[in-house]
């Protein structure tokens, strides 16, 4: 129930329920102009939805990611210590994230079922399901890097502009490796690629060396 | 100087010495390959004794239309006979069209015949292969494809009939001299052929063959008096000198070759294409309407604030509920939104009727929703130009998402449902014939199997017939079956009438009546043996 909690308050935070909101707008005006006109039949609108979604998902992950206070080694608390601990914060974050999947499912699942692709509904779930953890890892990466080079200043454009880089890298390669826009649309190595980061992003987040010092959290709690 | 005029010379000298040593080499290669090129040509020679394709019917293929083919074998191997056709036009590109089919062969001499559509093509080739090596192969160029429909002639003294021909019909004659064992007796393999003149003085052609072109949709002449060798083609003709068979119909005369021509030229056949044409005017497959876009706007946007107000103010509990929300919407959005099926099809059959035969030809709309690989095992043509191969396993198409495609299969031979007896329609189907609709009068009724007896309803409709009354001459029966899952709309046309300028017809041989049925017990005369 704590962890649930946790998850909530995170989500009702305004700098994620500002973007969850932008995404919901998003999803509502992209189907409702990809759907088909009166007197046409063909439904194209999952072919619009599906991609846009995911690319948005990714793009959110990826700057949720980078806002993240986990540059050094974890295991101690920010310096204020005004908020929860930066590897819970990450978790929380990751969590709430991956809750949007779900929550805006029903648009996918409808412009699927009347655009009848050949690609299967839950393989294009299952996309958007990696996709999140693995571009929140990311986010993580980039915010390191930004720091390690101290060119934090940086950090708005790279995240678009490493999501963009590895677009371009997937066209150059002939192949959709990386690329959350093109992923969701036909079977690719993509879902592999996004289950590697995902699965590497879980790890750092959840291995046991991470955990933070039971008396570190328990003075911090004690703090607040 | 020296050294310039020394340069020369050793330049001639080295020619010369490649001369000498290359000439032997240069003849070795020559004779080599000029045995190569014998062999070649005698293995050419030989392989082309072997096999032998024919298209169309004797030879002569019919563009935009069912032809049969034909390959003939002696002691080839078991091997794959490839067709490659463009289908395509400068406007539309390359619009290919492959066929592919397995030939067994064997030792001796072995046949395999099947039915193929010929496009307008640009180009067509062909080519007999086994894994090792090409038996044999051809091309015909696309200004060789004509679409004029096929005029035989079963006949010793073919040019006598030309310039009846081209008085007649003008440059659509397209006259053919055939033997009588080179007609096919597939009725579906005289889709291009308009008449068939037989005025008894070649050998007498096959029954089945005759009532196939008929049935067919082709028009027989036969030019009487007929010798006692085609005295079974009288079977055909029932004592009248006038009949109509399936969708072509059959006239025995005793005039001249002109009148005879004349004759054909009076006699309407129902044209397939346009009635066929009218059938699909209206969409055969009816897809379910999609959502309206308000009511999708007003829905999603309800569903999204619902969304947030839950997450907002549920807490905990609210993002639960949150979660069990979206889960329900998805579900009932799953099944408002998505069809029943992927792929939807509807049937429609065109049935001409004549005597107790009905030339069926059946056209089948398609609409896939995802892009998919359509296989049928039976054979059909699109009738719209659409890349395609067909092999043994059957016709395949590959169709993009939201696409239709309109198929039309060869045609086939069934049991007439309606018929004429003695000038009135009578139901000799299982099942109930509804609006009868006599062109020219109007709407009748509807007829119960076995009945001749029109039956009315307050649920009668003459709107089906509207699109094909215009196509057929007055005094046409139309009807359309109860059908459940395939319609079937039946073409009955008034019994032949020729100009009273052309002679009277005299009775035909064997007439009086004969009312066996040709395709059951052909009479086996010893007179008529050849």
């Amino acid at each position: 129930m704590r962890v649930l909690e946790a998850v909530t308050w995170r989500l009702a935070r305004p700098d994620m329920a500002q973007v969850f909101v932008l995404f919901l707008a998003a999803q509502v005006v992209v189907v409702t102009f990809a759907w088909p006109s009166a007197g046409s039949l063909a439904n194209d609108s999952w072919f619009a939805l599906a991609p846009s979604r995911n690319a948005f998902l990714a793009l959110a992950a990826a700057g949720f990611g980078a806002s993240q206070l986990l540059i050094r080694v974890p295991g101690q608390l920010d310096a204020a210590g005004a908020g929860p601990h930066p590897l819970h914060e990450a978790r929380y974050t990751l969590l709430a994230l991956l809750a949007w999947v779900p929550l805006s499912a029903p648009f996918e699942v409808v412009s699927h079922a009347a655009s009848f692709p050949a690609t299967g509904l839950l393989g294009s779930l299952l996309v958007t399901l990696v996709t999140v953890p693995a571009y929140f890892g990311l986010g993580l990466l980039l915010r390191k890097l930004t720091a390690l080079l101290r060119v934090n200043w940086l950090l708005p454009l790279a995240v678009p502009g490493v999501i963009l880089l590895l677009a371009w890298l997937d066209m150059q390669v002939g192949n959709t490796l990386f690329n959350p826009w093109a992923a969701a649309l036909a079977p690719s190595p993509y879902p592999l690629v996004a289950a590697l980061g995902a699965g590497l992003t879980l790890w750092f987040l959840l291995s046991p060396w991470r955990r933070p010092r039971p008396d570190v959290v328990a003075a911090a709690g004690a703090h607040r | 100087m020296t050294y310039r005029s020394a340069r020369p010379l050793r330049t001639a000298l080295t020619l010369l010495a490649a001369v000498l040593l290359g000439f032997p080499a240069l003849l070795v290669l020559g004779v080599g390959s000029g045995v190569a090129s014998a062999q070649s040509a005698t293995e050419s020679a030989a392989l082309a004794a072997t096999v032998r394709l024919t298209l169309g019917v004797a030879g002569h293929p019919v563009a935009e239309a069912w032809n049969p083919l034909r390959l003939e074998l002696r002691d080839a191997p078991p091997a794959t006979l490839s067709l490659q056709i463009d289908q395509g036009t400068l406007r539309s590109g390359a619009v290919p069209l492959n066929i592919d089919f397995e030939v067994r062969g064997g030792a001796g001499v072995s046949f395999f015949e099947e039915l193929v559509f010929l496009p307008s093509f640009g180009a067509l080739s062909w080519r007999l292969t086994t894994e090792e090596r090409v038996l044999a192969s051809g091309s015909v160029a696309g200004r060789e494809a004509d679409t004029r429909r096929l005029d035989l002639v079963l006949t010793s003294n073919p040019g006598a009939y030309r310039l009846a021909f081209l008085d007649t019909f003008g440059s659509s004659a397209r006259l053919v001299d055939v033997a009588p064992a080179l007609l096919p007796i597939d009725s579906g393999a005289y889709d291009g052929v308009r008449s068939l003149i037989i005025d008894g003085t070649s050998a007498a052609p096959r029954l089945e063959a005759v009532a196939a072109a008929a049935s067919g949709g082709a028009i027989v002449a036969l030019r009487g008096p007929l010798p006692a060798s085609h005295a079974e083609l009288a079977l055909l003709l029932g004592g009248a000198s006038t009949v109509r068979l399936g969708a072509g119909a059959i006239v025995y005369l005793e005039a001249e070759r002109d009148q005879l021509v004349e004759a054909v030229s009076q006699v309407q056949v129902p044209s397939r294409q346009a009635l066929q044409a009218a059938l699909v005017q209206e969409p055969l497959v009816q897809a379910q309407a999609p959502l309206k876009e308000t009511t999708l706007v007003m829905l999603v946007a309800a569903f999204a604030v619902m969304l947030l107000l839950l997450l907002r103010l549920g807490g905990a509990p609210g993002l639960l509920a949150a979660l069990a929300f979206s889960g329900l919407v998805a579900v009932v959005g799953w099944n408002l939104t998505r069809p029943d099926a992927p792929r939807l099809q509807a049937t429609a059959v065109l049935a001409l009727g004549g005597s107790e035969l009905a030339t069926l030809q059946s056209t089948t709309e398609l609409l896939t929703m995802p892009k998919t690989t359509l296989s049928l095992t039976q054979p059909a043509r699109p009738l719209r130009p659409q890349a395609y191969w067909r092999d043994s396993a059957g016709t395949h198409f590959v169709l993009e998402r939201w696409s239709s495609l309109l198929l039309e299969a060869p045609l086939a031979l069934g049991d007439a449902h309606l018929r004429l007896e003695g000038g009135v329609p009578v139901n000799r189907g299982p099942r109930t014939l509804r609006d009868l609709y006599l062109v020219g009068e109007g709407l009748k009724g509807d007829l119960e199997p076995g009945s001749s007896t029109f039956q009315t309803s307050e649920e009668r409709s003459a709107d089906w017939a509207r699109t094909l009354a215009p196509l057929v001459p007055e005094g046409t029966w139309l009807a359309i079956d109860d059908c459940e899952s395939v319609c079937t709309t039946w073409v009955l046309y008034p019994d032949v009438q020729l100009a009273s300028a052309l002679p009277a017809a005299a009775e035909p041989p064997g007439g009086g009546g004969a009312t066996i049925d040709p395709f059951r017990s052909a009479p086996t005369n010893a007179q008529d043996a050849p």
